[in-house]
């Protein structure tokens, strides 16, 4: 643009000068061809220098297209080309700093950074999806997903749980058996996700309701540091869960609800201490190692453990 | 003016070292004054561009390593991160982090000097330009990054910080890196095997172990040395790691892999982003191979706060749990 403008004031300049000097017809027809040529070539540096401008967000286009690839491995390569573009050189395996990679990205693409986030939080909706329809497909032929497709799918969660976007809630449900990254890219969400979160305690998969518990524990433990906002309905509707989730047939979903149950415990709820000291005393889950009865009682360990945590005075 | 005036001391020594031609052990220096404080868990950021200009095609890789101090005191080190290219005739970009900065309050303030070397491994040089961008400093605490020049956030706690770099080029032939033993061996592999990783000397062990696991169990490499970072290995009592995995399981389990040197890695069907070789992975047993210990595994992984467990149709499937600590802090000692 600068270049167009001062192209124009110098042709306009010139014209003054040279029209008040008196030109002949031949001159003056002469002149008049220089300006075209003059123009011509402004509008196509103008042009270009736009284009220049562009090319930027131009490649940010292209990786975005890629993220609909039907080839995970090239939606792979557009997931990492972004990050590098935001990073500036390799991520050499340090997927801790892929929150700060984006956030480059999101500062230099400033009018297009919520298309980025979209693009990036259905970009792991479609990873779950596929993962899903793998296992159809892994049940039948025994063949695994790949190393290559396992690291790309755990930075991409990393990825989208950074974005702390309500909008992320279906990706990072659809990761909820992953990890931490996940259920405390959830949590973090507080009270948008939680009546999803809530949904997910009903799951037929005990990884699903285990995992969802464990989110309610996170956020719990988020509201108590201020990381996370909840009203005293979404308390109340919180800590119903918890109590029922207590209760589960599944034991990982007793423990990680015993580990909610703590926090409001510590927060001062007399309901939810007596609960925990109901389960260390008397729950029956024995854990089996390697198929046989361990002598272990991993609930009830939790439980207590809980219990003298609770009674360890505060830092 | 006194930015102004530093930028122009800092530009004529960068432009004095950088026309100098290469030679064996080459150094670039230069130093500035900047205000600084860090917090326990800061990090150094070095950021070093390299532009080579070969003319015909090579491949080529690049390193550093920042070693620093306080007071003239060691206060740790890290690795740059490498950039390691085939079939070029030019070569861009190089950065670097400091990591392993030991645990303590650096909100104090002191004279500051950090040291950093790099070789190349490339069938020649000529016409080369290297640049050193200002070191970034990350801080853990407030989630910022700033700039080492004092160019970022105005911190509370100053203090005059003395960072002098010395870049040093080694010709074609040295090998990467001079431990004198099998860890060459493995610093080579990472080479050859393009991982993008570029661990020291000293980022190496043959005793790191946990409370239930040890050093053989979680070395399942070829050699007599392993990586292992902090968060794979840490005391059970806080809450993540392997120890704390154990732990939440409730019974002994065996390890399938955990460290693996790249060749290895590659030997075992792993490709060059594993985590196994960054040491912060561990595969654990599924003895019975049925969906509900795996479920129970993969479940005490979860409260064991890893940030990773791959889903049964990962390559583990019913044989293990994958599960890895890659979103945490820690280096390797």
């Amino acid at each position: 643009m600068p270049i167009g403008a001062i192209t124009l004031v110098a042709i306009g300049s010139s014209i003054k000068f040279y029209w008040e000097k008196g030109m002949t017809i031949f001159k003056r027809f002469q002149f008049a061809l220089l300006i075209i040529v003059l123009s011509v070539a402004a509008a196509i540096v103008t042009t270009s220098y736009g284009k220049r401008e562009d090319s930027s967000s131009d490649e940010i286009t292209q990786i975005i297209w890629q993220f609909h690839d039907a080839n995970p491995e090239q939606r792979s390569a557009a997931f990492y080309l972004l990050v590098k573009k935001g990073l500036g050189r390799e991520l050499s395996g340090r997927a801790d700093l892929i929150p700060h990679a984006l956030s480059q990205i999101f500062k230099s693409q400033p009018d297009r950074l919520d298309e980025l986030k979209v693009a990036l939080m259905e970009l792991l909706e479609r990873e779950n999806s596929f993962v899903q329809e793998h296992f159809f497909e892994f049940q039948r032929t025994g063949k695994a997903l790949s190393h290559n497709y396992m690291n790309y799918y755990g930075d991409l969660i990393l990825a989208v749980a950074a974005l702390r976007d309500a909008r992320a809630l279906n990706g990072l449900l659809g990761a909820i058996t992953t990890g931490n990254m996940a259920t405390r890219g959830l949590a973090v969400l507080g009270a948008d996700a939680l009546d999803s979160i809530l949904g997910k305690l009903e799951d037929q998969d005990v990884n699903v309701k285990a995992s969802a518990a464990r989110v309610l524990m996170h956020m719990l433990k988020m509201s108590s540091t201020g990381q996370v906002k909840l009203d005293s309905l979404a308390k109340e509707k919180l800590k119903l869960a918890l109590v029922r989730s207590a209760r589960d047939e599944n034991p990982d979903t007793r423990i990680n609800a015993v580990e909610g149950l703590a926090e409001l415990a510590k927060q001062g709820d007399p309901e939810a201490l007596s609960l925990i000291e109901q389960i260390a005393r008397s729950d029956t889950y024995e854990a089996s190692v390697n198929g046989e009865k361990s002598g272990s009682y991993p609930v009830r360990e939790a439980a207590t453990r809980v219990l003298q945590s609770l009674r360890r005075p505060y830092k | 003016m006194h930015h102004t005036l530093r930028n122009v001391i800092l530009a004529a020594v960068c432009t004095l070292a950088l026309s100098q031609q290469a030679s064996a052990q080459q150094a670039y220096t230069w130093t500035w004054v900047g205000p600084v404080s860090f917090e326990t868990g800061s990090e150094i950021w070095a950021s070093a561009d390299m532009q080579v200009d070969y003319g015909y095609s090579v491949y080529y890789c690049m390193d550093a390593r920042v070693f620093l101090y306080r007071d003239g005191a060691y206060l740790g080190d890290g690795y740059m991160s490498n950039y390691c290219v085939n079939n070029v005739t030019h070569v861009s970009g190089q950065v670097g982090v400091l990591n392993n900065i030991p645990d303590a309050e650096y909100t104090c303030s002191g004279d500051f000097t950090a040291t950093t070397y790099t070789w190349g491994e490339t069938a020649d040089y000529y016409n080369y330009q290297a640049y050193l961008e200002p070191p970034l400093v990350y801080d853990y605490y407030h989630n910022t990054y700033f700039n080492f020049f004092g160019s970022g956030p105005p911190r509370p706690d100053i203090g005059p910080i003395l960072l002098g770099i010395v870049y040093s080029f080694f010709q074609q032939g040295n090998p990467p890196g001079n431990c004198g033993d099998q860890r060459d061996d493995i610093r080579r592999e990472y080479v050859t095997h393009r991982v993008n990783l570029r661990p020291a000397c000293q980022d190496f062990t043959q005793t790191r172990h946990g409370t239930y696991f040890t050093f053989n169990e979680l070395n399942t490499g070829d050699f007599n040395w392993a990586l292992i970072r902090d968060p794979l290995i840490v005391n059970e009592v806080n809450n993540y790691g392997l120890n704390r995995w154990r732990l939440e399981y409730g019974g002994p389990r065996i390890v399938n892999s955990a460290y693996r040197n790249p060749a290895r890695n590659a030997r075992v069907g792993g490709v060059a982003t594993s985590r196994h070789m960054h040491g912060d992975a561990a595969d654990l047993r599924n003895v019975t191979q049925t969906v509900n210990e795996y479920n129970s595994m993969a479940q005490a992984a979860g409260r064991a706060n890893a940030d990773f467990i791959e889903p049964l149709n990962g390559p583990c499937m019913l044989c293990c749990v994958h599960a890895d600590w890659r979103n945490h802090a820690g280096g390797y000692r």
